[in-house]
């Protein structure tokens, strides 16, 4: 019976259609094979560095740009390449990590609240609470009290994220619940928890994937920000803005210690926007063409 | 009860209790359904026809809406003293519904082999294989090719769509099969081919129909009863010929004159005066009183009931009309 789940000639599914539509966004396109590869140097870094990220070599402080270190050194003789390379891995696992976290619990929360009519006051009022401190404000109080370090770091970002989430799910789910799919397949005995994830999930699939790429580089530049003023990744880590902050002291003179990190975090975030943009034109059956 | 007897709903009483007022939707309904019958609610727009529906498979919405009255029993049992988690399973299983709109009643991201497949699953203890194998089935026996399994509601047109959803609908072979509207959101070539499924379809099963519809024509067509609802209650009920040649109620006749016919010479149609009443406040005593050409002034203050004028042919009014149709 397999038979017929296979492709047919005539109609596309909505993932073909999508995926068409990326292709001719040449810079949605070109950022989705930029993104996918600082996946793989994060994964791979080991591989490509030239260097270990925490060897010191006090014979070459402060190289500047260099074949040996097309990145040059830092105070303590190490590779800021091979630093930049392994950043990488602590930039994707809290930008996807923290998107991950607070996507699930959020939707989750988002999606209580819009069925439940009794239980949206209590949950969305209760993440207004998130939502309404300032970020840095927020962030910086959070990681004080839990203490600084990756896991708290993620943990911190997760729950300022859960609020978006929950909110854009709601809205979605507030308009599909009084769809007549969904009063139809009630009428055909489907529990709850069944039309919530068959039917009314993946209708609110759209909206969430755009506000996960595109908040994807958001919570790099936060962890950034944070590491930057010492309450994010601890030295001796290769984490960027904790680069950037120690490049600080150095930049009238070696420039390149705190502009590369930088301009890496601008890079990544600029392709994770693009991608997110051209997700949200892709996933919009309006956009049609 | 009586042994050939499937539905009966006896005494329904439904309002929907607003911030200030109380809308009284459906205002004691009493039918039968048998096995294997078709019977037509006919009446317009807010008459109470799908809130009367609705009630039956228990998705009145609560709040606003509540049953205050009455009983619905299939088969014998009281299915408004049935609690949610068996009502799950009589749902879809023992009574099925189509919706009005084909166009939004089926899920744009999931393949409608899945959607009927989901129904299969959800009631019978099938494989995957199995349930797949029945869907398939299912397309092939209203018309469509089992190769379209995989495809999107979106590649499928209207009149498709309801056969998909006929297809889901009695796929668990159900008893009684609600259908609310099928064929107004269709185009009259395509109701013609849809009403023709059904009918089709309810024989080969011997499944029993609640045809919900304003249009007189396609219950003439399908249905074996019709019931005629106005305000809430059924004003006039009993066999197709009978209603249509002998009928008794004024509302009926009105409904009747409203339609051009190609038999009568005549230049304008007679449209029933005034509007409905005001479901919040609803006259005490018949609700048709003041649109009814014949109204008196017992009619201002009691309620008429349903009485029996000839062989299974019922009218709520103190003065049936003796017009022959």
């Amino acid at each position: 019976m397999g038979g017929y789940k296979k492709k047919k000639e005539y109609g596309n599914s909505q993932l073909a259609l999508t995926w068409m539509k990326l292709k001719d966004n040449k810079f949605a396109f070109i950022s989705f094979w930029l993104v996918i590869a600082v996946i793989l140097v994060a994964i791979f870094a080991p591989l490509l560095a030239p260097y270990d990220y925490a060897a010191q070599d006090y014979n070459n402080i402060m190289v500047p740009l260099s074949l040996e270190h097309p990145f040059g050194t830092d105070q303590f003789g190490r590779d800021i390449l091979s630093r930049i390379i392994y950043g990488t891995r602590y930039t994707i696992i809290i930008g996807f990590g923290t998107m991950t976290g607070s996507c699930i619990v959020g939707v989750f929360l988002g999606l209580l609240a819009a069925y439940y009519p009794k239980l949206d006051n209590p949950i969305m009022r209760f993440l207004d609470i998130f939502a309404n401190i300032p970020d840095m404000a927020l962030l910086m109080c959070l990681v004080t009290i839990l203490g600084t370090n990756m896991k708290n770091l993620l943990i911190c970002l997760i729950l300022y994220y859960i609020p978006g989430f929950a909110r854009i799910s709601r809205a979605k789910v507030l308009t599909l619940r009084n769809e007549e799919f969904v009063e139809a397949s009630i009428a055909l005995g489907a529990s709850d928890a069944r039309i919530l994830t068959k039917h009314i999930l993946p209708n609110a699939l759209s909206p969430l994937i755009v506000r996960f790429t595109m908040s994807t580089g958001g919570s790099i530049l936060e962890a950034a920000a944070l590491s930057f003023i010492g309450l994010g990744i601890q030295p001796p880590e290769p984490e960027w803005g904790l680069m950037i902050s120690q490049g600080r002291q150095f930049l009238s003179t070696y420039w390149y210690y705190s502009i590369i990190p930088g301009l890496c975090i601008v890079f990544l975030t600029f392709i994770l926007n693009f991608l997110g943009d051209g997700l949200r034109d892709a996933l919009d059956p309006r956009l049609n063409y | 009860m009586r042994e050939n007897e499937l539905l009966s709903v006896e005494d329904l009483e439904v309002k929907f209790f607003l911030r200030k007022s109380t809308v009284e939707a459906v205002n004691g309904v009493s039918f039968t359904i048998d096995k294997g019958e078709s019977v037509g609610l006919v009446g317009e727009t807010g008459a109470g026809k799908t809130t009367t529906a609705l009630s039956i498979l228990g998705l009145v919405p609560n709040p606003p809406g509540k049953v205050t009255k009455g009983a619905i029993y299939l088969n014998g049992e009281d299915l408004l003293k049935t609690p949610e988690k068996e009502m799950r399973k009589i749902r879809g299983n023992d009574i099925a519904m189509i919706f009005q709109d084909p166009m939004t009643s089926l899920n744009p991201v999931m393949t409608v082999g899945d959607q009927i497949m989901e129904v299969v699953r959800l009631h019978n203890d099938m494989t995957k294989e199995q349930a797949m194998k029945r869907a398939v089935e299912m397309l092939e026996l209203v018309g469509i090719p089992g190769e379209r399994y995989a495809e999107f509601p979106h590649q499928f047109s209207g009149g498709m769509k309801q056969r998909v959803l006929i297809a889901i609908s009695l796929a668990c072979n159900p008893k009684l099969l609600i259908a609310d509207e099928p064929t107004s959101a269709l185009d009259v070539t395509i109701q013609a081919q849809v009403l023709d499924l059904i009918a089709g379809l309810k024989e080969k099963f011997n499944t029993s129909l609640l045809l919900i519809t304003h249009d007189l024509g396609v219950v003439a067509e399908t249905c074996d009863r019709v019931m005629i609802m106005y305000a809430g209650s059924i004003v006039e009920s009993g066999p197709v010929r009978s209603v249509y040649k002998n009928m008794k109620h004024p509302y009926t006749v009105g409904l009747f004159n409203s339609l051009p016919r190609l038999d009568v010479e005549t230049d304008r149609l007679e449209p029933i005066k005034g509007m409905m009443p005001d479901p919040t406040n609803l006259p005490a005593g018949c609700a048709f009183c003041e649109r009814c050409p014949y109204a008196t002034e017992r009619c201002k203050t009691e309620r008429p009931v349903l009485t029996e004028v000839e062989d299974g042919h019922f009218v709520a009014c103190f003065n049936p009309m003796n017009k022959e149709g």
